[in-house]
């Protein structure tokens, strides 16, 4: 058996971890193996004194100071909560004017001709072909991401919160 | 057990608005929290401080605990990460006991004292790594399973057996250098 694995053994024996028959088997061992007794020795005290150890104390005033610190920085539980319905109003605002600009028909046939906003020149002879500029399928991508944004904030500032509380109350 | 639910109720009492009532929490879990940090950081001072910052952490990131967990592996894994973050920011460094400290032919049998047992016990702490420095002292503290350990210190239960029992035999071979190769025979 190698030296360390004889250190493993005997650290588990110290822990009181070691089986009825390995301890058996090791005490044999002990009985005519003098540099291992020399070991166990050396291992058993050094398990003394790290046994000995307590947790260390903090300063007195740790936990007033603590506090103090704390007074100066609250759980901002409400004021993210408001700033968020806020932005979550604010959100659905934009999606109900886009949806309503949308419906009157303001982004239908939005076209940029390219020719007429690049070359101002006739000189150039090159011409570029127009460009059809879908506003209205923008216009949707934008109120889509809207939407999923608002969502999050929902859940983030209404839902969550209120399932959180409800789960507390029941507890 | 029941302190677990103790500190649900606090914790409850606490996300309702009651803030002073964190302070039985800060009273219940600070001599842990501040040992832990000072094992990673080796200063009082810096200690304090880690351990202040990680109960704020806490308080702040109290409606986000999983109640499901214990509070007290939570708030520690929270120390040790805020005290291995100042120790990078800080660059803290361990000081060995000179060698000079220990003369030749010194007589541990009979001269080493109980604070001197302690003395080369930290020194020999200090030349382990920070995770199996707190392994190693939360191992003995005896409050906290390995797998406590192993969520603290961020490894499997497991690894936290093999390293601490790899941490014991070092440092068992770092207090014989210290002790001039003495032999440990106190």
């Amino acid at each position: 058996m190698s030296r360390e694995e004889d250190d493993i053994i005997l650290l588990e024996y110290l822990d009181g971890q070691l089986n009825a028959d390995d301890t058996a088997g090791l005490l044999r061992r002990l009985e005519r193996d003098e540099t291992l007794k020399a070991r166990l020795r050396e291992l058993q005290t050094l398990n003394t004194m790290l046994s000995g150890y307590s947790a260390e104390q903090p300063a007195p005033g740790f936990t007033q100071a603590l506090m103090s610190r704390l007074k100066q920085h609250p759980r901002g539980a409400t004021a993210p909560i408001g700033r968020g319905l806020m932005l979550l109003v604010g959100i659905l605002a934009t999606v109900a004017i886009a949806s309503l600009l949308l419906s009157i028909g303001i982004f239908d046939n939005t076209r940029i001709d390219l020719n007429s906003v690049i070359f101002t020149n006739d000189s150039v002879r090159q011409s570029i072909p127009s460009v059809t500029f879908d506003g209205k399928t923008l216009v949707n991508v934008i109120i889509v991401f809207n939407l999923v944004v608002a969502f999050f904030l929902l859940d983030r500032t209404v839902l969550r919160p209120w399932f959180q509380r409800r789960s507390r109350l029941n507890y | 057990m029941s302190r677990d639910i103790d500190d649900l109720q606090l914790i409850d009492r606490v996300l309702a608005g009651e803030q002073n009532v964190y302070a039985q929490l800060v009273e219940r879990y600070k001599s842990y929290a501040f040992t832990i940090a000072l094992k990673v950081l080796n200063v009082r001072q810096d200690a304090e401080e880690a351990a202040q910052d990680a109960f704020i952490k806490a308080y702040h990131n109290l409606a986000k605990f999983n109640r499901e967990a214990k509070f007290s592996t939570w708030l520690y894994r929270i120390v040790f990460n805020t005290a291995v973050s100042l120790r990078r920011t800080r660059k803290v460094t361990f000081q060995d006991i000179p060698e000079s400290a220990v003369a030749p032919g010194y007589d541990t049998e009979k001269t080493l004292e109980k604070s001197d047992r302690k003395r080369f016990i930290e020194a020999g702490l200090a030349r382990l790594n920070e995770a199996d420095r707190v392994a190693l002292t939360l191992f003995y503290l005896k409050e906290l399973s390995l797998e406590e350990i192993g969520d603290i210190t961020g490894m499997p239960a497991n690894t936290v057996k093999v390293r601490i029992h790899r941490a014991r035999l070092r440092l068992a071979d770092e207090m014989k250098t210290i002790l001039k190769n003495e032999s440990l025979l106190l």
